[in-house]
C-alpha cells in the first residue's frame, strides 16, 4: 500500500524540454579530452622529472660532503683540501690520497672530528733542501747573505763557449818483441 | 612524421565520437531515471530537472575515467542523490533566513494588531470555510484530500534516515527489484531487504 502511493507520487516524467537541455549545457561544455589529456600529459612530466630527479640524488657522488659531529662549542677545522706538508723531523710524509681525521682541540673537553676529503696527493720536499731554503730566506731577510751579486751576475749574458779543440791522436807503433835466449820453445 | 601524427590525431578523435556516441545513448537511457532520482528528493520538478542536468554535466566530465560503464547507473543515481541532498539542504538554508528577515520586517506594531483583529478573522474565516467545504465538489474533495495525504507521506519519507529513504525511493522508480537497487547503491542485497523491511515499518509507523 506504502509502496504503491510512493511509486504513484514518483511517477512523474521531466518536460520534453528536459533532454534537449541537457544536450544543449553539454555541448556548451568544453572538450573533457583536451584538458584531461594535457593533464595526463603534465602527470606524466611531473613523474618523468621526479624518476629523474631521484636518480640523480640517489647516485654517489666521486667527493664525499664533508661530515661533522654536532657540538655546541665552536670547532676549528681545515674545510678545504691542504697539501699535506710535514715540517717535523724525520717525519715521513703522508702522500696517501683518501680522506683522513683531524682533530681539533677545542676549549672544551669535546673534540670533533672532520672527515676531509684530499683528492690531490701530498707534495714530497726533502726536508734538508727545506731547512736550506729557510735559512737562506732568514739569512736574506736578516741582512746576513747578500744576494746582490748573484742577481746581478744573473742578469749578465750567457759567456760564450770555448772553442773545442782537435783531439789529436798520436799514431800507434807496436816494435816486434825480442825473443830471449834460453826462453821455452827457443832453439839453442 | 606528419602521417603519424595525423594517424594519432585521427585515432583520437574516434575516441572522441565513440565516447560522445555511448554518452549520449546513456543519457537517453537514464535522464528519467537521475529526474525521478532528484525529484524524489525536491519533490518540484524544475528543481529536479536543474539536478538532473547538473548531474549528467558531471558525468559528462568524468565519463572517459568510468572503467567499468556498466556502473554508469549506479554512478549517476548516487551522484543525483547527493545533488539533490545538498540542493534541499541549501535551499532549506535560504528559506530560514528569508523567514527570519520577514519576521524582523514585521515587527512588533503589526503583531500587536494582529493579536487585537485575531477573534474576528478567525471567526470569519472559518466561517468561509465550512461554507466553502460545503460547496466544494466531491472530485475537488478527493483531490484535497489526496494532496494532503500526499504531503503526509512525504513528510513521513523525509523523516526517515537518509540509507532507508533512498532504498525505498529506488525501489519505487521504473520497478527496480532488490537486486537492481543493491548494485545502484552498491551494497549487498540483503542490506537492501532489511532497510527496505525497517523503511516500511517506520512509515507505517509514521502514517498511523
Amino acid at each position: 500500500m506504502i509502496d504503491e502511493e510512493i511509486r504513484e507520487a514518483l511517477d512523474v516524467d521531466p518536460s520534453p524540454a528536459f533532454l534537449a537541455r541537457v544536450r544543449t549545457r553539454i555541448a556548451a561544455e568544453p572538450e573533457p579530452s583536451a584538458w584531461r589529456w594535457s593533464w595526463r600529459s603534465a602527470a606524466a612530466c611531473a613523474l618523468a622529472a621526479s624518476v629523474v630527479l631521484a636518480t640523480i640524488v640517489s647516485r654517489p657522488h666521486e667527493a664525499k660532503p664533508v661530515t661533522a659531529v654536532p657540538a655546541p662549542a665552536p670547532a676549528v677545522a681545515r674545510n678545504s683540501p691542504q697539501p699535506a706538508v710535514s715540517t717535523r723531523e724525520g717525519d715521513a710524509h703522508q702522500v696517501d690520497g683518501g680522506p683522513r681525521s683531524v682533530r681539533a682541540a677545542t676549549p672544551h673537553t669535546k673534540t670533533t672530528v672532520v672527515r676531509i676529503p684530499e683528492p690531490e696527493p701530498a707534495i714530497l720536499i726533502d726536508q734538508r733542501e727545506m731547512r736550506t731554503l729557510r735559512m737562506l730566506i732568514d739569512g736574506v731577510r736578516d741582512g746576513r747573505v747578500d744576494l746582490t751579486a748573484a742577481m746581478n751576475s744573473r742578469s749578465h749574458a750567457p759567456a760564450e763557449p770555448e772553442p773545442v779543440a782537435d783531439i789529436v791522436i798520436a799514431p800507434l807503433t807496436i816494435e816486434p818483441i825480442a825473443p830471449v835466449p834460453g826462453a821455452e820453445g827457443v832453439r839453442p | 612524421m606528419h602521417d603519424q601524427t595525423a594517424r594519432i590525431a585521427a585515432s583520437l578523435v574516434t575516441v572522441d565520437q565513440e565516447l560522445e556516441r555511448e554518452f549520449e545513448s546513456r543519457l537517453v537511457e537514464t535522464s528519467t531515471l537521475a529526474f525521478r532520482v532528484a525529484y524524489g528528493v525536491l519533490r518540484h520538478k524544475q528543481d529536479a530537472e536543474d539536478v538532473a542536468q547538473e548531474a549528467f554535466v558531471k558525468a559528462y566530465r568524468n565519463f572517459r575515467d568510468l572503467r567499468n560503464r556498466e556502473r554508469f547507473r549506479a554512478w549517476l543515481v548516487r551522484m543525483t542523490w547527493r545533488l539533490a541532498i545538498d540542493r534541499r539542504r541549501n535551499d532549506r538554508r535560504r528559506e530560514a533566513r528569508e523567514d527570519r528577515a520577514a519576521e524582523v520586517q514585521r515587527g512588533v506594531t503589526s503583531q500587536s494588531y494582529a493579536a487585537d483583529r485575531m477573534p474576528a478573522a478567525a471567526t470569519s474565516s472559518s466561517a468561509q470555510g465550512s461554507r466553502a467545504v460545503q460547496g466544494i465538489s466531491p472530485a475537488v474533495h478527493d483531490d484535497l484530500e489526496a494532496r494532503e495525504r500526499a504531503e503526509r507521506l512525504w513528510a513521513a519519507i523525509d523523516a526517515l534516515p537518509e540509507k532507508l529513504r533512498i532504498a525505498i525511493v529506488l525501489a519505487n522508480i521504473e520497478e527496480h527489484d532488490i537486486g537492481e537497487v543493491a548494485r545502484l547503491l552498491d551494497v549487498p542485497e540483503g542490506t537492501v531487504k532489511s532497510r527496505l523491511f525497517l523503511a516500511r515499518r517506520r512509515l507505517k509507523e509514521l502514517l498511523r
